[in-house]
């Protein structure tokens, strides 16, 4: 089952050491998703992980976060996934500034003026009381990206010693219980707007629930129960991988579980396939 | 009396700077209005007398059509409706196109094939796994905004629709929470990569949403719309408002004078919606500066509800 995917890695490594999303450049997104599914690759297959680490390093700027790719100069929330690709491979050092970049980086929401102006004119639709992370510098933190910063500093959590990595976890997660969908799951984030719930979406409800491993299962059971039901129904590898990476992070996996019905599979999707399926 | 607020005062002292000055009759961006009282075959019909009625010669040429995908709810309209994507495929087709690509950056599901599928496009459009662009992860370049009116000086944008010879914006008529409509120049949020600026594009909200839509304007290349308005949204769009059967296509070259027309159709003073003010360089949001064709206005109109918010854009006799 994962043989194929490897080899689907392999033979779309593009010559700088970086993959791309199915067409085109090398994005740090997918080789950073491509370098956390190599640690199980076989042997046998040959994928070139240190020209994907120069890669990645290619793309660190000088404020200490990374770009999405060598054509934009601003570091985004792709800095997690780069601190913990390098992480996971034995690349990072545990005073790498990328550390305090994340934890420095939250939504522009939260800050005391933000949330000063959301309570006077009293617009708060979204809880602003928690710090996620944004998607961009100076704009609101999102599901997915808060997400994905909380699986990288969890990942961290023992080979860096930093006061301020527990409260921002801690943070992190607030965040996400704060923005949960009426219907249990998680959309972008914007579960309640304007009167107005919004539904949910099986990709992000499988990034939270993995992000959220740890987390008492007591007020999760909605979520649980959504994410199994999406899961029968799901279609792309994408969605699928997420949901199996949630639902195991909470042990609630089931033993039997719907094969995903891919149309294509581009280098990113294969990697969290390869996680959904390889990790113990 | 209705409360007068910032926002309506100075939308209404902007809307008439922005009216004042009509262009000459050589400049008048002229807007068709066709009747389409349902998504069935006699579409591509329409579509082609909107095709011919343009003299869209499109021999030889690149060509992206910009549908509106967002996500996908069966309870209600939120995405423009595949049939009226096909019907400008094969209108573009037989105008000579050689490369038409249907491409979009949907804001707020990053899997674009989910919401496409759901949406009805893999089923309604033959061949769309061939067709499709995925905006939010395709190559890109920086562009520079000239005289920028948001907080930005530049955005990455597609290299395919920099480089496209025309640009097709496919919107679906909706009312717009924050902006009080969606059309064709909103619809160019979808142009602006994700895998850069995230699921949704906050840096354009934060940046001002309807000073961006006027930023991207300015960027895009030759470009035409065909707005799906057979079936809009009315209410708390661009999402979660109600299906609103409106039976009509409304098209043109000139942005502005296209969203100004859908506006007053949906009973909505163009006016009073800032982005199209910023946009509107020529004039053409004053109804005597557009040469409309097809259906009148009149014929057509047909109040769409409103938020209470944004009641003051009413469009009064």
């Amino acid at each position: 089952m994962l043989e194929p995917a490897f080899r689907h890695l392999a033979v779309s490594q593009n010559s700088d050491g970086g993959w791309n999303f199915g067409t085109g450049s090398s994005w740090l997104e997918p080789t950073a998703y491509a370098l956390l599914a190599c640690r199980h690759r076989p042997a046998s297959i040959p994928i070139h992980t240190n020209k994907a680490i120069l890669f990645l390093e290619s793309l660190r700027l000088p404020d200490g976060g990374w770009s999405p790719h060598p054509g934009v100069r601003n570091s985004t929330w792709v800095t997690c996934l780069a601190l913990h690709a390098l992480h996971v491979n034995g690349r990072l050092s545990s005073d790498d500034p990328a550390i305090r970049w994340l934890l420095q980086s939250s939504g522009a929401e939260s800050t005391w003026v933000s949330r000063l102006r959301s309570w006077l004119v009293s617009s708060g639709s979204q809880n602003t009381s928690f710090d996620g992370w944004p998607w961009y510098v100076d704009t609101a933190a999102w599901v997915a990206p808060t997400a994905a910063s909380l699986i990288a500093l969890q990942s961290l959590a023992h080979f860096v010693v930093d006061p301020r990595i527990g409260p921002r976890i801690h943070q992190g997660r607030e965040f996400l219980l704060a923005r949960r969908c009426a219907d249990g799951g998680w959309n972008h984030g914007s579960n309640r707007a304007l009167g107005y719930d919004g539904d949910s979406y099986p990709e992000t409800t499988g990034m939270a629930l993995a992000a959220l491993q740890g987390t008492p299962s007591s007020g999760l059971q909605t979520a649980y129960q959504l994410a199994l039901q999406q899961l029968k129904t799901v279609r792309s590898v994408e969605a699928w991988s997420w949901l199996v990476m949630g639902l195991r992070a909470h042990k609630i996996l089931p033993e039997q579980i719907p094969e995903p019905r891919p149309r294509f599979m581009d280098p990113r999707e294969t990697a969290l396939f390869i996680l959904a399926v390889a990790a113990p | 009396m209705k409360p007068i607020t910032r926002r309506t005062l100075f939308a209404a002292t902007a809307g008439t700077a922005a009216c004042s000055n009509p262009p000459s009759t050589a400049e008048k961006p002229q807007v068709q209005i066709l009747k389409a009282p349902s998504y069935g075959q006699e579409l591509f019909e329409t579509v082609r007398r909107i095709f011919s009625h343009a003299k869209l010669d499109l021999r030889g040429k690149r060509v992206i059509l910009k549908p509106n995908l967002v996500e996908f709810d069966p309870r209600t309209a939120i995405n423009t409706h595949p049939m009226v994507v096909h019907a400008v495929l094969e209108a573009a087709r037989a105008s000579g196109a050689t490369d038409i690509r249907i491409a979009e950056a949907p804001g707020h599901r990053r899997i674009s094939w989910d919401v496409a599928e759901a949406a009805g496009y893999f089923s309604e459009i033959p061949g769309f796994t061939k067709l499709f662009t995925d905006l939010n992860t395709a190559d890109f370049r920086e562009v520079n905004i000239p005289s920028p009116h948001s907080g930005l000086k530049s955005l990455h944008l597609p290299t395919s629709v920099l480089g496209a010879d025309l640009l097709i914006s496919i919107p679906k008529l909706k009312t717009h929470h924050w902006v009080g409509a969606t059309l064709s120049l909103k619809n160019m949020f979808g142009i602006v990569p994700g895998a850069i600026y995230g699921w949704p594009k906050n840096v354009l909200h934060w940046a001002g949403i309807d000073e961006s839509i006027a930023d991207i304007h300015k960027l895009l290349p030759p470009h035409f719309c065909i707005v799906d308005g057979v079936t809009g949204m009315e209410g708390n769009g661009p999402i979660q408002g109600t299906p609103k059967q409106a039976g009509v296509l409304i098209a043109g070259h000139d942005m502005p004078a296209v969203d100004a027309t859908c506006a007053r159709i949906m009973h909505l003073n163009p006016a009073m919606i800032r982005y199209l003010q910023l946009a509107a360089t020529n004039g053409q949001l004053e109804e005597g500066a557009i040469i409309q064709t097809g259906e009148t206005i009149a014929s057509v109109a047909t109040p769409f509800a409103l938020l209470p918010r944004f009641e003051p854009f009413r469009l009064r006799p």
